[in-house]
């Protein structure tokens, strides 16, 4: 009995010394998460805040700099008194960093910025947009050209009907007239296969009027397609209030969670997209180059993902990358 | 004496525990608010911090704007000392940094104080210096946006500030609460320590008090034959124990000892009584005697006279048997506690033979046949003659004839017996068991019967195994008197 008491007593003790030293450990732990050992600093500037392409992009950007122990400035509007891009471009030019990721656009002082970073040794990456400067070291996004050509293939492939296409594009950009450059292309080969029109429409506002009116002037038109990034479920909620259900294809570019749940219903047709975490790693990937080997490809093209009503499943499940 | 193990100790060492516990956990409590506090409080002071470099900031360009209206150079020195101090705040400031984003943010800003904002500032005092209003406008245009994207960095650490301290309030609440979990944690295992203790000691000391109450309730109910009290521990109740022990050993032995004592007086009572009764036997002895003795002188005188008188009447077996009867009666008033050889028994035998003969004339014959050695024995007066009378009266008195006594001496297992046999009636058992106790069945001759005898030899030898009757109805009876060689015995 007395031996159970000392016993008793040891393990008390030990357990209270280890709960009194765990404890202590816990209350003097390291509050700071800052390790200033990183390799390099890029910056990132954000064209859209709020947009889950960008959320990717900065995503596949954050990881891969987490990896490789890179600091990473995420700069947009939001984040700074809702400068410009081109501002959040001078304020990281001026900045101290080793790289700096931008989507492009094609301006003067553009040209001056880079021309500045060029002189600061600063390599700038452009990511989903190209300009049309050669002083950016490299564009990482999608090939829009031959995003627009598979669109068209994707459409004559469902039918043999003549196909009369509607072009919705809102904004004037290089992507865009890229796309539908792709596009047009395409249906120049096909005998079937008719641009109706193209259309400078906003998708979010007052959209069901607008196509209404757009289908009752052209009531030939059988495939809408969409350049804007929403476009393809806001036409598919359309269709939807319209009634139009089967007398449509629509294709989308995006890869949203409303757009695959319209794709497996039937109701998109198809829609194809670059995956935004590959554009934010190898944009990346292609600063470490420049930085440690002063290598760089002029233009990468992320790899499309054409995703329909059979193979999103597959997607779904994982197996389908591009 | 000092126990290890005392229960004031004991006791002692359980309030302490407890209080160490106690002790631990405000402490740990208390240096937990502590950390914290000094944790917040720097964070507060980082924030403060950031203030006065946003401040000094809008100072240089306050400064600055007011030198190119006023072209007071004495603004020059307020921009510089600004400059300066905003250095110096970053410097401090970079000694806390915490995060690598605020880490970035820091170099920006002082990359940019180091080269285009101090490049550019210079120009601007320079060409406002110089008069040059086109470049004041440009330098200062641009001056202004590199102060504003300062001010954006300045912005962004702050954010990050915020951000860093809703993590760590968050943290700290974590910790906090983690802290206090273990805090109760560490409070319930010290008090489940204190318990199991207390329980584990408060059971030994239970265990050991009943150990003890059940021996005093065996000892207060008179039984001493209880095992020694083993107490598996070292406090006050082992010392009570073995001072109980003690105690009922000390009270074991006092038990033996006046168990002894009361035996001994038992037996003493016990001898006495057997005295007393040997008296008393006695007396009635003496008062025959005494009764017996009612002018002695005057009766031998007479019976001389008839001797006498026979003689010279030629009567010489009345003379015998007068003598005879004179002798034997000489003999008996003598002191009944005397002690006497058995040859002097036989002379008076003879005696009463004689008499009894001349009584029964040849109907009873008389042999007698005793060792040399035996005759020396002693034996109290007047033992074998109511033995005699006995076989007479019990035996053959009452045969035609043919009636024989025996006296003889036998050897049996190495022991010496006086035996009177008669070939008479015989006895019953009851009759035997009269004769050996009664002492009011009596000899004619002598007044004294066989038990007083018997409890006479008894005395003699110090021994219950003096007198032993064999008897069969028809056939005879054998008085056997167990005889002792003249060692140890006792004057009656």
């Amino acid at each position: 009995m007395k031996n159970n008491n000392y016993i008793g007593i040891v393990i008390g003790f030990l357990i209270i010394s280890f709960f009194l030293f765990n404890s202590f450990q816990l209350i003097n732990g390291n509050y700071n998460d800052y390790e200033k050992d990183f390799s390099k600093s890029y910056i990132l500037i954000k064209r859209e805040s709020n947009n889950y392409l960008w959320n990717n992009i900065e995503k596949g950007i954050v990881d891969n700099c987490e990896t490789n122990n890179i600091a990473i400035q995420i700069l947009n509007s939001d984040n700074t008194g809702l400068l410009s891009q081109k501002e959040l471009f001078a304020m990281a030019v001026a900045g101290k960093s080793n790289g700096i990721i931008i989507s492009g656009y094609n301006s003067n002082e553009m040209e001056e910025l880079l021309n500045k970073a060029e002189d600061k040794e600063i390599p700038i990456v452009f990511i989903n947009n190209d300009g049309t400067s050669e002083l950016r070291d490299t564009f990482i996004g999608p090939n829009n050209y031959q995003i627009g050509q598979k669109s068209i293939q994707e459409i004559y492939k469902k039918s043999n009907e003549v196909m009369n296409i509607l072009v919705i594009d809102e904004y004037d950009s290089e992507n865009r007239n890229l796309l539908i450059d792709g596009m047009i292309s395409e249906i120049n080969n096909e005998k079937n296969i008719n641009l109706t029109e193209i259309v400078s429409m906003n998708t979010r506002f007052n959209f069901e009027n607008n196509l209404r009116k757009e289908l009752d002037l052209h009531p030939e038109i059988n495939v809408i397609i969409g350049t804007g990034i929403y476009d393809g479920v806001n036409i598919a909620k359309a269709i939807v209030s319209m009634n139009k259900v089967g007398e449509v294809y629509i294709i989308a570019y995006d890869n949203s969670d409303a757009t695959m749940e319209y794709i497996n219903k039937g109701i998109i047709t198809a829609t194809l997209f670059t995956d935004g975490y590959l554009v934010g790693e190898e944009a990346v990937n292609t600063l470490n180059s420049i930085n440690e080997d002063n290598i760089s490809l002029e233009v990468f093209y992320v790899p499309t993902t054409i995703l329909n009503k059979y193979n999103l499943k597959t997607y779904l499940d994982g197996d389908i990358n591009e | 004496m000092n126990r290890r193990h005392s229960i004031k100790r004991s006791l002692f060492l359980i309030s302490i525990l407890v209080i160490i516990s106690l002790v631990v956990g405000n402490l740990f409590s208390y240096i937990s608010y502590r950390k914290f506090n000094s944790i917040s409080k720097k964070v507060n002071e980082r924030v403060y911090e950031i203030k006065d470099m946003v401040k000094t900031n809008s100072n240089i360009d306050i400064a600055l704007s007011n030198f190119a209206l006023s072209k007071d150079t004495s603004y020059m020195d307020v921009i510089f000392n600004n400059y300066q101090d905003l250095k110096s705040l970053i410097k401090e400031y970079q000694n806390e940094v915490y995060d690598r984003k605020s880490c970035l943010y820091l170099e920006n800003i002082e990359y940019i104080l180091d080269n285009e904002y101090y490049n550019l500032l210079e120009s601007t005092i320079w060409s406002i210096r110089g008069v040059n209003e086109d470049m004041i406008q440009t330098n200062y245009y641009e001056f202004k946006k590199l102060s504003q994207y300062v001010n954006i960095y300045f912005d962004l650490l702050f954010e990050k500030e915020l951000e860093y301290s809703r993590k760590i309030t968050l943290d700290i609440d974590k910790i906090a609460a983690q802290i206090n979990l273990r805090i109760i944690v560490l409070l319930f295992i010290s008090l489940f320590f204190i318990f199991f203790i207390g329980i584990s000691y408060g059971r030994r000391l239970l265990a050991n008090l009943k150990k003890l109450t059940d021996v005093a309730e065996e000892v207060s109910g008179g039984n001493f034959n209880v095992e020694k009290i083993e107490l598996n521990s070292d406090d006050e109740t082992a010392l009570l124990a073995e001072a109980f022990n003690k105690l009922i050993e000390n009270t074991k032995l006092l038990i033996i000892k006046i168990k002894e004592n009361a035996d001994f007086e038992v037996m003493l009572h016990r001898e006495e009584s057997e005295k007393a009764k040997v008296e008393v036997l006695l007396n009635q002895a003496k008062l025959k005697g005494l009764q017996a003795q009612i002018n002695p002188h005057f009766l031998f005188n007479t019976l001389n006279v008839i001797a006498k008188t026979a003689i010279l009447e030629d009567a010489d077996d009345t003379c015998l048997l007068i003598e005879s009867v004179s002798d034997m009666l000489r003999y008996n008033l003598k002191n009944i506690d005397t002690v006497i050889t058995i040859n002097e028994e036989i002379i008076n035998l003879q005696n009463y033979i004689l008499i009894q003969k001349a009584r029964f004339g040849e109907r009873v014959k008389f042999e007698i046949d005793i060792e040399n050695e035996v005759l020396n024995f002693k034996i109290p007066f007047l033992t074998l003659q109511p033995i005699v009378e006995n076989a007479f009266m019990h035996g053959v008195e009452d045969l035609e004839e043919g009636g024989i006594i025996k006296v003889y001496s036998l050897n049996i297992e190495h022991k010496k017996y006086l035996v009177v046999e008669d070939n008479g009636n015989g006895m019953d058992e009851d009759t035997i068991n009269s004769l050996l106790t009664d002492n009011t069945i009596t000899s004619h001759s002598t007044g004294i019967g066989i038990s007083n005898v018997k409890r006479r030899l008894e005395f003699f030898y110090n021994s219950t195994d003096t007198i032993f009757i064999e008897s069969q109805i028809g056939v005879g009876t054998k008085v056997l008197v167990k005889l002792k060689e003249n060692l140890g015995v006792r004057n009656v």
